[in-house]
């Protein structure tokens, strides 16, 4: 009995100082992080010009969703996220898993070519979004030029000025910055797979396409869901690019949902609405990475 | 024991780093409070903090500190982009230090209604100044439902700039000051016939919002009598088709391509891109600034065209910038002071940076040859911004709701000029929504 008490005496102590290590970053993560999560859900409620203090904060229910729903800059922002997610996470994989194979095999100067790759994402978005612009400028810009000289393109596509170019410019730019991190993390995982079983395919005559298709995809499962995760998740945060090159125009041709929360807390200062939109954000981002989390249990080994 | 002893260090350091955050917060209150009457007694001066983007010189201040020992103004310089803006609203709202803030050409209005700012009326009842003789047609800028909440002090005045040695060479009259919006899309469309093989357009009007109302504004309203959307009034729709005709001659630097090239007014005429440019009075500062706009040639400028012939002539298109005080300034009537003695006594420091000064009892005969010196402007053509007897208007909408319908009328209207909608379907969606937005 007494011999027992001590025990849990000596758990508690050591219980205590285990709280008291963790307290500070506890402090730290609680002011910077839980506060604000729960005070921007909260904001999604109300009406709020921060321009009146506090006094300006009204609480209004469901108002700000009910207005979302017909609101032509959100629902436009919703749509583009999801076309810019759906196209810039397949391309930028698809395209580095392929690079990955390459750079793992069978190419000439590996370290070079891997630094190519891997250089636009070291760049920053804001000057390449910028270089960006002008190749894809559309009077006489080199993509443009090229296209008219040496394809005989009667009309070349007016890019980022243009609602049905623009998007896909800014798919374009994405992919080719942010093709070269998902490359290395693939090439790393390529490169630690066990060799034999390549060698016992070379030996029953699997041909390179049947090699990569059932034996390197299959066992590089994991990362590939993890760099998929990845992907999706930033693909949803998309701003600086949209905010430096169209600014969401032409119309609200590449307006994001990022871009919406910016343009309403920071243009209109209508915060309440803003916070509101974030909500749907993180909701949309909820729902795509439960998804893929239920199919990376499934389909992973 | 030992671990006793660790425990209560961990927890002594844990209640430090806790504690930091609240126990410098007292000291600081503490210290405020502390320094409240201190300051008084000794005269400490009373620090304003002044945020702008154009900031003339440094001396006027400097004097005003010197002449009034217990303020001290200090000027911030923010960059001049476009969010200068969002910056100097978000230092009002976080309770910031700012004392004296600019809002500028039209911006002003939202911000009143939104309670940003500190109402000026006791100071101006108090100081005894009539805002109608003092400021005249800008007067209107700074107040909303008749209570005044910023003073006007740097104005923006359109004209055409025009290249003297492009049309000597084109052998092309320099455009006169009485000429109609038809005379002006002649004198571009000659002198783009004239420069097309070197790349150089007849003129250029950028791509704010609402610049393509400049000369419609003499004639177009933007609500009707029952405070609608009144976008298609046939002024309104005269003024778009003409932009839309003058890119598609490429008369002038179509809206998509300076939306693409992210072209702007002064290093495009400056650079001698164009051989006419619709710009406001700022034009003027930036022709004073050799090293960044090295240009070497004549420019001579004359007033906006009229919209037809039903119109009295000069015309111009005008706004205004006012100062303000944020009402959780903590020294109102120290920032009050500084307003006045800017407003009052440093038109010519204004005018000498290449803006346009608001306070009328300061417009000198020399005024615009202080205006104009150090640009290629000749003072008579530096009068025309100091002229009482223009006709003004405004192509921003200035009423409640304004920024809104300026905002949406961007949004759509770009379309147009970039040949995606036709100009039905574009003054369509622009009715629609703003009377959407004027509903809520």
């Amino acid at each position: 009995m007494k011999r027992k008490r001590k025990l849990t005496q000596i758990q508690l102590r050591e219980e205590r100082a285990g709280y008291a290590f963790l307290l500070p970053s506890l402090i730290g993560t609680t002011i910077f992080i839980i506060i604000p999560i729960v005070m921007s859900l909260l904001l999604g409620f109300t009406e709020w010009n921060p321009m009146k203090g506090l006094a300006g904060l009204e609480f209004v229910g469901m108002e700000n969703f009910k207005n979302i729903v017909d609101d032509e800059r959100v629902v436009s922002a919703l749509r583009n996220n999801l076309i810019y997610s759906f196209s810039y996470v397949p391309l930028t994989i698809s395209i580095a898993l392929v690079l990955a194979t390459f750079l793992n095999k069978y190419v000439f100067f590996k370290i070079p070519i891997r630094m190519m790759t891997f250089m636009p994402y070291i760049s920053s978005l804001v000057s390449v979004a910028t270089v960006w612009m002008v190749l894809l400028y559309p009077e006489s810009g080199p993509v443009n030029s090229i296209l008219t000289n040496v394809f005989h393109v009667a009309d070349p596509p007016k890019w980022f000025v243009s609602s049905q170019w623009a998007l896909i410019g800014i798919i374009m730019m994405s992919v080719w910055h942010d093709v070269g991190y998902y490359c290395i993390i693939l090439l790393a995982n390529m490169q630690g797979l066990p060799q034999e079983v390549y060698e016992s395919a070379a030996v029953d005559g699997a041909s390179p396409i049947q090699t990569f298709f059932r034996i390197t995809i299959p066992m590089m499962s994991s990362s590939l869901f993890f760099c998929i995760t990845l992907a999706t998740i930033n693909s949803f945060k998309i701003f600086d690019q949209v905010n430096i090159i169209t600014e969401g125009g032409p119309g609200f041709s590449t307006t994001v949902l990022v871009q919406a929360i910016y343009y309403y807390a920071f243009k209109e200062y209508k915060i309440g609405y803003a916070a509101a939109v974030a909500i749907v954000l993180f909701l949309v981002i909820f729902v795509f990475s439960t998804i893929l989390q239920k199919a990376e249990e499934k389909l992973t080994y | 024991m030992k671990r006793r002893t660790m425990f209560m260090l961990c927890l002594a350091a844990a209640g430090a780093l806790a504690g930091c955050g609240s126990s410098a917060d007292s000291a600081g209150t503490q210290a405020s409070a502390d320094n409240a009457p201190a300051a008084e007694a000794s005269k400490e001066p009373v620090v304003i903090n002044y945020y702008d983007w154009d900031i003339p010189d440094q001396k006027f201040i400097d004097d005003f500190n010197a002449a009034n020992p217990d303020i001290k103004v200090v000027v911030h310089s923010i960059p001049a982009n476009g969010e200068r803006l969002t910056k100097l609203d978000i230092l009002a709202m976080s309770g910031g230090d700012m004392d004296v803030m600019p809002i500028s050409d039209g911006d002003q209005f939202t911000r009143f209604e939104s309670g940003m700012l500190a109402p000026l009326d006791e100071f101006i009842e108090r100081d005894g100044i009539d805002m109608e003789a003092s400021f005249g047609k800008y007067a209107i800028w700074g107040q909303l439902d008749g209570t005044y909440y910023g003073i006007p002090f740097r104005a923006t005045q359109s004209g055409v700039y025009y290249n003297k040695d492009m049309f000597d060479a084109a052998g092309v009259p320099y455009p006169s000051d009485d000429w109609t919006l038809e005379e002006y899309i002649e004198t571009a469309r000659k002198m783009a016939e004239w420069g097309k093989d070197d790349g150089i357009y007849g003129t250029y009007l950028h791509t704010y919002a609402n610049e393509w109302a400049t000369v419609a504004a003499q004639k177009g309203k933007w609500f009707t009598q029952d405070g609608k959307c009144n976008i298609k009034d046939p002024a309104w729709v005269k003024a778009l088709e003409t932009r839309k005709m003058l890119d598609d001659e490429n008369i002038q630097m179509p809206y998509g391509q300076i939306v693409a090239a992210k072209a702007v007014i002064n290093s495009s005429f400056l650079g001698g891109k164009e051989a006419m440019a619709n710009a406001g009075s700022w034009l003027v500062r930036d022709m004073k600034n050799k090293e960044k706009f090295p240009f070497d040639f004549e420019v001579g400028v004359a007033y906006l065209p009229r919209f037809d012939e039903t119109v009295e002539g000069p015309c111009s298109n005008y706004s205004a910038s006012v100062l303000g005080i944020p009402a959780n300034s903590q020294h109102k009537e120290e920032a009050w002071r500084f307003i006045k003695y800017y407003v009052e006594e440093c038109s010519d420091y204004i005018a000498a940076s290449g803006n346009l000064p608001t306070y009328l009892p300061a417009y000198t005969d020399d005024i615009a040859t202080i205006f104009c010196d150090g640009s290629p402007l000749s003072p008579e053509d530096g009068q025309k911004f100091f002229s009482d007897s223009v006709n003004l208007t405004t192509n921003k909408i200035i009423e409640s709701g304004g920024t809104e319908y300026m905002q949406i009328a961007k949004e759509e209207i770009e379309q147009y000029f970039n040949g995606e909608k036709t100009l039905e379907e574009t003054l369509d969606n622009v009715e629609r929504r703003v009377n959407e937005a004027l509903a809520e």
